[in-house]
């Protein structure tokens, strides 16, 4: 999916559920643009302006307004032990903020109700960059003064750093495959919310580092929010693993790790 | 007395789970007193860079066209920068104006004065503590200072017993902390009552 695209389906769900909840007609269309966006668009922000006029007019006729975390389980940062704060929907790194020159005239000329051209948007829809992923920040050079920053070649191939996909000996989850499967079997629920309307498998990927503990899990294929985050909450409860070990040296090995939902079973 | 104000880099809308639950938006202060290696916003350093100044008012009414989102979602706001915990007359008048029904979040390293802290805790709901290493050696071979404020610091949090509101981040950092180091670091955090915990690996950026 564009970058993007996800946001703009996620927050148009928020706004189907405050609809639905207070009672608002709310008909939305398919958006049709193709490439990366915002996540939010004129159309979008419009939609939003309907809503909240509609909830002022249901407040001023004594109606209750069903507001308050009403989506709120539907994005939960992670932030337990052994989690990162990335997940499927977004690439974003934490505090991270991409500086976009059109970025500050862009919120300016909003606010005066001048819609932006959708391609001169695009070239602030950047927040999503992340560095090692796509490339090198434009304006990173720049910095290096500014830091003060002794170049000095980042040791980035050492075992302690590195990140393996293969290695000699992988990591193992304490008592091996069959308890792993046993583990997440007696710890998975179904989410209530959800019997009957999925079935399929989550993958999820994260890596045991040299002491083994799990680190950074990921949704890598998801099917629903409910049951992708009820996989991620029984990844974070798993024990450490024995690490992985690569030419005679503990090493961070990436795991991948398909759990099926079958819903007979729960 | 003069209303406070600051330089912002930026302010990035609509970031889901990246900075705090639900739809939140970032808000980045110039100003740091670190200088790490593997900074993210190395724009917030010196004064330089691209930035915007605003008071905390003019923030509120940028901020405030996603209102329905964060009430939505439990989201809000992220502080973070550069030091987001320089600011603290800047985010108590935020506070002030956005009342309790939006989330703020601090994403801080807690190298500031105590007096800073202990006037933010109460108008904040969750701190993102980037402690970078409690090994006094190799955080001032990484940022570049002392960590004796982010030990005081934590220790002020933990008597405050906000603990649960924290969720700190003990990365690993290239050719500065070992596996081992970080385990050292969530040992100390754990003896400080601390449980939530993020590990990840520094991205490294070719400057």
């Amino acid at each position: 999916m564009a970058r993007g695209k996800q946001t703009c389906k996620i927050l148009k769900e928020i706004r189907r559920q405050i609809a639905e909840a207070n009672g608002i007609e709310f008909a939305t269309s398919e958006c049709r643009y193709k490439g990366d966006c915002l996540g939010t668009c004129p159309k979008c922000e419009a939609e939003v302006r309907y809503l909240e006029q509609q909830l002022r007019s249901r407040s001023l006729a004594g109606k209750t307004v069903a507001l308050a975390g009403i989506s709120a389980g539907m994005i939960l940062m992670s932030g337990c032990s052994g989690t990162s704060t990335k997940n499927q929907t977004n690439d974003d790194l934490l505090g991270e903020f991409i500086e976009s020159p059109e970025m500050i005239e862009e919120v300016e000329e909003t606010e005066e109700g001048e819609m932006p051209l959708l391609e001169d948007s695009i070239s602030c829809l950047t927040p999503e960059i992340n560095g090692v992923k796509e490339g090198e920040i434009s304006n990173a050079s720049e910095f290096i003064v500014i830091q003060g920053d002794i170049a000095m070649e980042p040791e980035d191939d050492t075992d302690e750093v590195k990140i393996y996909n293969v290695v000699e000996q992988m990591p193992e989850f304490p008592g091996g495959q069959a308890a792993l499967l046993k583990f997440i079997g007696d710890n998975l629920k179904y989410p209530k919310e959800t019997v009957g309307c999925f079935q399929g498998s989550v993958r999820v990927k994260f890596y045991v580092d040299t002491l083994g503990h799990v680190c950074d899990p990921q949704i890598v294929r998801g099917l629903d929010s409910a049951l992708d985050r009820e996989v991620l909450r029984v990844v974070r409860l798993f024990p450490d693993f024995i690490p992985g070990q690569h030419e005679g040296k503990k090493v961070n090995v990436y795991m991948n790790l398909p759990i099926s939902f079958d819903p007979n079973r729960y | 007395m003069e209303p406070p104000r600051a330089k912002v880099i930026g302010v990035a809308r609509h970031r889901l789970a990246t900075d705090g639950d639900g739809v939140t938006t970032l808000v980045a202060f110039n100003g740091c007193p670190l200088r790490c290696r593997y900074c993210l916003n190395p724009q917030s350093l010196g004064d330089g860079g691209r930035f915007k100044e605003y008071y905390p008012e003019s923030l509120y009414r940028e901020i405030r066209i996603d209102e329905l989102y964060f009430l939505a979602t439990n989201g809000g706001v992220t502080f973070g920068g550069g030091e987001p915990c320089l600011r603290p007359e800047f985010i108590r008048r935020f506070r002030e104006l956005c009342g309790d029904g939006w989330q703020i979040n601090l994403e801080t390293s807690l190298n500031v004065p105590a007096d800073n802290i202990a006037s933010l805790l109460p108008m904040v709901n969750t701190l993102i503590i980037d402690i970078k290493d409690l090994n006094p050696e190799i955080y001032r071979n990484y940022t570049g200072q002392d960590n004796s404020l982010v030990l005081s610091n934590l220790r002020l949090i933990a008597d405050s017993g906000r603990q649960s509101d924290c969720i700190v981040r003990i990365p690993l950092i290239p050719g500065h902390n070992t596996n081992a180091d970080r385990e050292n670091s969530r040992k100390a955090l754990e003896a400080l009552g601390f449980t939530r915990f993020d590990l990840f690996t520094y991205q490294i950026r070719k400057h």
